[in-house]
């Protein structure tokens, strides 16, 4: 366990406001100081005495502890958006990560933190009080919310719209109406990006048997070049048959796989909207926003759009700056609430 | 019901907001923001899940509502009595026969309905609802997949377990009640562990359930038959009922001391209602579910029998045999993970259409109303 070295022992200097959206593929950071950055979701420990000197290092974060993990313990703390029950390798791995994060943000020493922190809506439900322990052991006061509900924060959001946090290990939809969303205004689907990833590889193992594709190179492809609807050209992977380098073309199967989950966002979003007054439904199918992750797949919000078009005219809008918009969003909160509310924190 | 208790609206009603103002308060939001933190920084933490229970559970600080009920059974006879005495006391003649029945005073207070007669009559108490009238909330919910580790429960024809069958509708089910509310759900197992019965009653009884829901799968001699049946706790049964109630308390080890202490709780009569009135609305919503995918399914309906694990729970508790392995065609479904969730959710339905309609009885109820209208 790395030693706490960020927590402040004085009040002297104004609070450090950090937002943090802790993900399942990718976790941000940002900060009012102004530092930003963001790492993937991997938190890794040297194997044994070897790989501990070969790497030189203790513990291991994000494409580092990727690319090294054939030495490495390579844990993956939210996969399926929560940490699993009993495992404490993944609670250690939230709170090494957490760290590692304020860390990147440079707190002055002695400086107050106070943390905002958006995690899977799930998680919030099963592993709030796990995060919270996670976190409390570097910041000083702290808020978790579900990540939903803090880019709707950030986008200011917060009547008369509904987002939809198309994640790695769950798609969350939260619906805002003017008040904190409660768990009837949320829902939480688990075929996200890792689906996605998981059909493409299966597609490819089906139809091009000869080739081999390593998870990694399949979910980078993915992230590079996933679209739905009409192809632009001939979308082409590197592997080798044989051991010779090749080029097979994809698209096909790209396209079929993250085609794969549109229909359960759309019957979910409409599921979800049909529960208010009519009036509102309407409002909302005009004002949805995709974020996370999967939102960059290349055509997803025409095509749900597309799919929600026979309950009424709708609109789906995509955030601009998705691989932040949470960590912005628990940053605008953490800044807007009021300080007597993070002296109880 | 005059009033719905918090968690049945919350299973059975969405709470449809209207269209906010759109000048939101952002300033409440956050406020709700920190008071649910607040909440969790100040609650003392849920027991882990995947705790295995103690043997012999320490008694709660806190009565359950489902502990307090013989005290709450002798407040509501005393004051029966009393109307009954005071009733008899009136210097007025009784109403005329023809309308005596089910006459109802106009005070809203509480009186009997029963036919007046000059006899000092001891209410019905299986008729008297003394959960709803008193308002009792249900919290905790204690989900329980039968067999497990060792013991596979019954078997299918082509290899089908009961304890794999029991354990994923468990999960199933946990997460759909736990998705629609904040009730509390529990299981008292997660994995494919043997858990003996008088360690899942005492995990029940320690964890203060308020719902105790026994989850199974029958095998019976005729392949071709597929029954649904739901037991709660009961000593008249038929020879069919207590062979199966034999199979299902094989694992239990308790004493004839306990056995008798155990016997002597289950005259707590809000449970015995509570838990008929569970079974019912469990085994309707399971036969209107199960018949959609196969038509033949029979209705064995709800059943009184001596289970152990419904009658250790002190909580209302009930026995679902939710399929029946031994018939080919249904084992075949119940390895689909379409059926396990439907079972599930037809389950998530039955609790919850008892949490709303409690009590759920075909036998009529008779409730004054404050209007003077009876209730049947």
């Amino acid at each position: 366990m790395a030693k706490k070295t960020t927590k402040s022992t004085t009040k002297s200097t104004a609070p450090l406001h950090i937002g943090i959206d802790l993900g399942t593929s990718r976790s941000a950071v940002v900060a009012s100081n102004g530092k930003r950055t963001w790492v993937e979701s991997y938190v890794a420990w040297p194997k044994d005495f070897v790989a501990k000197k070969m790497l030189g290092e203790a513990i291991l974060f994000g494409e580092h502890a990727v690319e090294n993990r054939m030495s490495v313990e390579l844990v993956r703390p939210l996969e399926n958006g929560v940490i699993r029950d009993g495992t404490e390798r993944d609670e250690e791995a939230v709170r090494e990560l957490i760290h590692h994060l304020i860390e990147q943000v440079e707190p002055k020493e002695g400086q107050r933190i106070q943390a905002a922190v958006g995690v899977p809506a799930e998680a919030l439900k099963v592993n709030k009080l796990a995060i919270r322990d996670a976190v409390q052991e570097y910041a000083d006061a702290l808020m978790v919310v579900s990540e939903p509900f803090a880019v709707a924060y950030g986008l200011d959001a917060l009547s008369n719209a509904m987002v939809i946090d198309i994640g790695a290990g769950t798609v969350d939809f939260c619906v805002m109406h003017g008040t904190m969303p409660t768990e009837e205004d949320q829902r939480t689907l688990t075929m996200a990006g890792d689906f996605v990833d998981r059909q493409l590889q299966g597609l490819l193992a089906e139809r091009h048997p000869e080739a081999k594709f390593s998870e990694v190179a399949v979910r980078h492809f993915k992230e590079q070049h996933g679209y739905v609807g009409s192809a632009n050209g001939k979308l082409e992977m590197k592997t080798a048959v044989g051991g010779k380098a090749l080029n097979v073309d994809v698209s096909k199967e790209l396209k079929e796989a993250c085609e794969a989950i549109i229909p359960a966002i759309a019957e979910t979003a409409i599921e979800l909207i049909a529960r208010y007054e009519p009036d509102f439904q309407e409002v909302l199918r005009k004002n949805i926003y995709l974020a996370g992750g999967g939102s960059q797949i290349k055509g997803i919000a025409e095509a749900i759009e597309d799919a929600l078009k026979e309950y009424g005219p709708c609109r789906v809008h995509t955030v601009d700056d998705p691989l932040f918009a949470g960590a912005e969003g628990a940053l605008a909160l953490a800044q807007d609430m009021p300080e007597e509310f993070w002296e109880d924190m | 019901m005059a009033d719905i208790p918090a968690i049945a609206r919350s299973l059975l009603f969405a709470d449809v907001p209207s269209v906010s103002d759109p000048r939101s308060n952002k300033h409440d939001i956050l406020q709700a923001v920190y008071e649910d933190n607040l909440h969790a920084t100040t609650r003392a933490p849920q027991p882990r899940r995947t705790h295995r229970p103690v043997r012999q559970a320490p008694k709660s600080a806190l009565p359950s509502p489902w502990r307090m009920a013989p005290v709450v059974l002798l407040a509501v006879v005393g004051v029966l009595l009393i109307g009954l005495i005071t009733l008899n006391l009136q210097p007025e003649p009784p109403a005329p026969r023809s309308q005596a029945s089910l006459r109802l005073a106009d005070s809203p207070r509480l009186t009997p309905v029963a036919e007046p007669s000059a006899r000092f009559d001891v209410p019905d108490l299986d008729r008297l609802p003394i959960a709803e009238l008193f308002n009792l909330q249900v919290n905790t919910i204690v989900i329980d997949p039968g067999h497990g580790g060792r013991d596979p429960g019954a078997l299918g024809p082509a290899g089908g377990q009961e304890k794999d069958i029991t354990l994923d509708v468990a999960l199933r089910l946990r997460d759909r009640l736990a998705r629609r509310h904040g009730a509390r759900v529990l299981m008292t197992r997660e994995t494919d562990v043997e858990v003996a019965l008088g360690e899942r009653v005492a995990f029940a009884n320690e964890n203060d359930a308020d719902l105790f829901v026994s989850l199974h799968v029958n095998s019976i001699p005729d392949a071709s038959v597929a029954p649904l049946e739901t037991y709660y706790f009961g000593l008249r049964a038929d020879d069919q009922t207590l062979r199966l109630a034999h199979g299902e308390n094989g694992a239990a080890n308790y004493s004839v001391a306990e056995f008798n202490t155990m016997l002597q709780r289950a005259g707590n009569t809000v449970k015995f209602q509570e838990s008929r009135h569970l079974a019912m609305s469990v085994q309707q919503s399971l036969v209107e579910t199960v018949r959609q995918t196969n038509a033949e399914a029979s209705d064995w309906g709800v059943k009184a029998g001596p289970f152990v694990v419904l009658l250790g729970v002190e909580a209302p508790a009930i026995l679902a045999e939710m399929a029946a392995i031994s018939n080919p065609d249904e084992e075949a479904r119940l390895d689909t993970d379409a059926h396990r969730e439907s079972l599930a959710r037809s389950l998530e339905e039955g609790i919850a259409a008892y949490l709303q309609h409690r009590p759920l009885t075909n036998a009529p109820t008779l409730i004054p109303t404050h209007d003077g209208e009876e209730d049947h």
